[in-house]
């Protein structure tokens, strides 16, 4: 890497449902000035901006036409990332890189989607008419034909799999930005949830979310300014074939994340993830597949991912803590996902994750997940590289 | 004026959009040569990596994993084994007419043989929860092929037993 960048401050919409309240634009504009306040920095201090947003689901061309001007761009140098559910690690790659690189020394990411605008029909056109689109099922039904290959494969029961979304939305209880949140909710809740498709239930997946979140990313000696950045160490970024079909075992292999994942551990030096890594924020569209991350990260054995969420290691004070924020099970704006699990990342670097703050986290791990099997892996860690 | 909004419990207001659109996109010399042979010879085709040796369904001019061009098209079986299973209980619009499928159907992750890859597809079935991974299924097709993705109406899931004469016929 070409020198030590960091992400020195993060903002974020309280995420929801619908936010009839403001348009795309202005909802970007919360995010970016809380960023930006959290930073200490004025928009007049930032000097390149990266937008990260899936247009296809509002249905309206160039967001960056409209948007920008909502995040600080004018006269400024503005590109928009789009690579699916990755759009907001690519994105936040992207302005670690163009740091990284002394183009610029602070470059701000902001990311954001309207899920309550839009219509699904929009996103259709995601697939290629040709072949693709006549069968297309939607996330749920092509998760599920997945999940009940690795299911069966490796014998996760559903009360397993309900054991992720009960984590999930009791974490997300400990946060103010959270879409989803339940304190009290249990097992017996999340499988008494109608069932969607075979074997997941309708609490065994994200919400979609209206929110945006913004990185405020800097490089050179303005970082000595922050007393606890939340240094940028390696990342790496995997694509994959087009068809849904082309993965004939897509959770079970999940050749994208596992290739990611090694590439980053050997540049950062994690040889034992479960041990090394202080807490992690992994993109989890559906409960069950954070048991296949599990096993892609090398958090534990093949087979045994099912008894690592049983154990409660992965709940907030275990020895590794997932997504302490809630994750993607709570709040799912989508271009912004991506961009939310690395602030919620650097917040438990910042050491201002309130109520879900993980201890003594130093070495942290972000995924996102994309399309049909596209992965991203980024690692941050409290030391400067 | 401030232009702050002083009515905070105010109706928001939107603006409306409507698209109604439709074009044709063009589908480029393979699948255009897939469809075609569809339609001529009631056949599936896939492309052989001369490489990795992996067939793709559908076919495409180039193995994503090898990075070579791939020339040989090879005829797919109209069996195929059932990979990954689930029952769907939420509703989507059937592409054939237009009109919401009836739930519960059943959804498979499909390996035609001969292919490496899948394809998820309807599974036809009179009784959902029979459908177990492995079972074997029959491609359907649509009367007169038309020579595009829609002569795949759905597979017919195969009982085990009769699936077995038909191993033993061959
Ligand atoms: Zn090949």
């Amino acid at each position: 890497m070409a020198r030590p960048v960091a992400i020195v401050g993060t903002g974020q919409t309280r995420h929801s449902k619908a936010r009839l309240d403001v348009h795309q634009g202005e909802m970007v504009r919360e995010a970016v000035d809380a960023a930006l306040l959290d930073a200490d920095l004025s928009f007049q201090d930032i000097d390149a901006i990266v937008l990260t947003n899936m247009e296809l689901f509002e249905g309206r061309a160039l967001p960056e036409l409209w948007c920008g001007e909502f995040a600080g761009g004018f006269a400024k140098p503005v590109m928009k990332v789009a690579t699916g559910g990755t759009s907001g690690t690519s994105g936040a790659i992207v302005g670690l890189m163009q740091a990284a690189s002394g183009l610029f020394d602070k470059v701000l990411v902001v990311g954001w989607e309207k899920h309550s605008e839009g219509s699904t029909q929009t996103g259709m056109s995601l697939t290629d008419p040709a072949w693709d689109r006549h069968i297309a099922s939607g996330a749920i039904g092509n998760f599920a034909l997945s999940i009940s290959q690795f299911a069966e494969a490796r014998g996760i029961t559903p009360e397993q799999a309900a054991l992720v979304a009960v984590k999930a939305r009791r974490n997300g209880a400990l946060n103010p930005n959270a879409h989803l949140g339940d304190a009290e909710i249990t097992v017996e809740k999340i499988l008494a949830s109608p069932m969607l498709a075979e074997p997941i239930h309708l609490l065994d997946m994200c919400p979609q979310s209206d929110g945006a979140a913004a990185l405020v990313i800097a490089g050179g000696d303005i970082v000595n300014r922050y007393k606890n950045p939340a240094w940028f160490r390696a990342s790496a970024t995997r694509h994959d074939q087009p068809y849904i079909g082309d993965h004939d075992q897509r959770l079970l292999k999940m050749r994208t994340l596992r290739s990611a994942a090694a590439e980053v551990y050997r540049k950062v030096g994690i040889t034992d993830p479960f041990n090394q890594i202080d807490v992690a924020e992994i993109y989890e569209p559906v409960s069950y597949v954070e048991l296949a991350w599990y096993e892609a990260l090398g958090f534990c054995e093949e087979g045994q991912s099912g008894r690592l969420i049983e154990s409660g290691k992965t709940q907030i004070g275990g020895e590794l803590p997932v997504n302490p924020s809630g994750g993607v099970l709570c709040s799912n704006p989508v271009g912004a996902t991506g961009v939310i699990r690395v602030a919620e990342i650097a917040k438990q670097l910042h050491k201002k994750a309130g109520a879900y703050q993980v201890d003594g986290a130093a070495q942290a791990l972000v995924t996102g997940y994309g399309v049909y099997a596209w992965s991203d892996v980024l690692f941050f860690s409290g030391d400067k590289p | 004026m401030s232009m702050k909004m002083q009515n905070t419990d105010t109706e928001y207001l939107t603006a409306e959009i409507i698209m109604d659109l439709s074009w044709d996109v063009d589908i480029g010399q393979t699948m255009t040569d897939f469809f075609h042979r569809l339609k001529d010879e009631k056949c599936l085709y896939g492309s052989r990596c001369g490489s990795c040796d992996r067939v793709y369904l559908p076919p495409r001019p180039i193995c994503g994993d090898c990075w070579v061009e791939m020339d040989e098209f090879v005829p797919l079986g109209l069996q195929g084994t059932i990979i990954g299973k689930t029952i769907c209980y939420y509703k989507i619009l059937d592409s054939l007419t237009g009109k919401p499928r009836k739930t519960p159907f059943v959804l498979g992750l499909i390996q035609l043989d001969g292919a490496d890859t899948t394809l998820n597809h309807f599974v036809d079935v009179d009784d959902p929860a029979k459908v177990a991974i492995g079972d074997r299924v029959e491609t359907i097709f649509r009367e007169p092929l038309q020579g595009n993705v829609g002569d795949i109406i759905h597979f017919k899931w195969l009982p085990p037993s009769e699936e077995k004469g038909t191993e033993d016929v061959s």
